[in-house]
């Protein structure tokens, strides 16, 4: 899996901290907390919320540590709570009606581009956007973790609780939906780039 | 046309090989939607993979550390206001169990209140007859006296007051100290 910090010292950490060592914890908080807080970003689009269901990820495993399986990777058991996380508050931010194209978007922190390519960046990060927020949270829960972090299906289904063949649909659909959003996007975009480019009028 | 095999190939992990292929080919030569839905997912797909893992702001696991020192707090302060209420939960479960004990003994007695009845009935009997016999006894004393003529009555009463002044004298002698004279 793609978590873009895989330490030799994790093993030693996690028994640290499922001993009840709170640094230890501390340790893998600094490890882990890229790819979970970029699932969080992705489900959710708001980099506030993110944050707050990233923290709230990191509680709820500290918590539930005693619960952890070691069988399992570490890292699918995070973003797993994460997904978890994230589905509850979009179902529950359902019924506020809130749409998705009103939300901040957060560019990239770590990179340092120049100004067109930020404009660039940015503009990518708010086609992601789009494009996921037309996906129900589950859909997009399943895509994000297959795209960004190259889970399998078979632990896709684990972590979202879901069996192997619900996952190869949801994923077609969501593929599906995705590409008929890009479609939508790119014809509106299209006017507005014949525009830029026109001569003005004197 | 059935496209649905094809939306399938074009959206698979993997992309179709042999045969399959082939008549993929084929089919998007003739169909511009299925054309189209190629050229769309590959746009999409392409901008997943380029777009990279969004970092939190510096001092996620700082702000964590504050998070954790906070609900570590409540979950004392939730604990410290449960005490109390436990105490209470405790006292009222002891003076239950003791109120059921007293219930089971008050049953048991109340459930031989005829015994107790037949008790306090042949104590009260008791009572009425020894109130009867003194008040015979005293009649007949009372009859007696009244034969007795003016002059013994008399007689019998300086004997009484003699007597009685005799006991106060010798109890006082016996009562008081002795003084003794060298």
């Amino acid at each position: 899996m793609n978590t873009a910090g895989k330490d030799h010292r994790e093993p030693e950490w996690l028994a640290q901290a499922i001993k009840g060592n709170a640094e230890a914890f501390t340790n893998l908080v600094e490890l882990y907390q890229r790819p979970v807080f970029n699932l969080c970003y992705r489900m959710l689009g708001d980099p506030d919320e993110a944050e707050d269901a990233a923290q709230e990820t990191f509680l709820r495993a500290y918590n539930g540590l005693k619960r952890y399986d070691a069988q399992r990777s570490f890292s699918t058991w995070l973003l797993s709570i994460a997904a978890h996380f994230c589905i509850d508050q979009m179902r529950r931010r359902h019924f506020t009606l809130l749409s998705m194209d009103t939300l901040p978007y957060l560019d990239p922190p770590d990179m340092s581009p120049g100004p067109e390519t930020a404009l660039s960046l940015g503009e990518e990060q708010r086609r992601v956007r789009v494009l996921l927020g037309s996906l129900n949270a589950v859909d997009r829960a399943a895509v994000v973790m297959r795209y960004w972090y190259e889970l399998s299906y078979e632990e896709i289904a684990e972590s979202l609780s879901l069996t192997v063949s619900a996952v190869k649909s949801r994923l077609h659909r969501a593929r599906l939906e995705m590409a008929d959003n890009w479609m939508i996007q790119n014809k509106q975009l299209l006017p507005v780039e014949r525009r830029q480019h026109e001569s003005p009028a004197f | 046309m059935n496209h649905q095999p094809f939306e399938e190939w074009l959206l698979a992990d993997e992309p179709p090989a042999g045969e399959q292929a082939l008549e993929l080919r084929e089919h998007l030569r003739d169909c511009p939607r299925c054309r189209e839905l190629e050229a769309s997912w590959t746009g999409v797909h392409k901008l997943f993979q380029t777009s990279e893992q969004i970092a939190p702001t510096p001092g996620f696991s700082s702000r964590w550390q504050t998070r954790l020192h906070a609900q570590q707090e409540q979950a004392f302060i939730r604990r410290h206001h449960r005490q109390p209420w436990l105490l209470f939960a405790l006292n009222f479960v002891i003076a239950a169990a003791l109120l059921v004990l007293l219930s089971l003994q008050l049953w048991r007695t109340f459930h031989s209140t005829d015994q107790l009845l037949l008790v306090k009935a042949f104590f009260l009997s008791i009572i009425l007859t020894i109130a009867d016999l003194s008040q015979d006894i005293l009649t007949a004393f009372i009859q007696v006296v009244e034969r007795f003529p003016v002059l013994l009555w008399v007689s019998l009463l300086g004997l009484s007051g003699f007597l009685g002044s005799l006991w106060i004298t010798v109890g006082r002698q016996l009562v008081s100290t002795r003084r003794i004279t060298l």
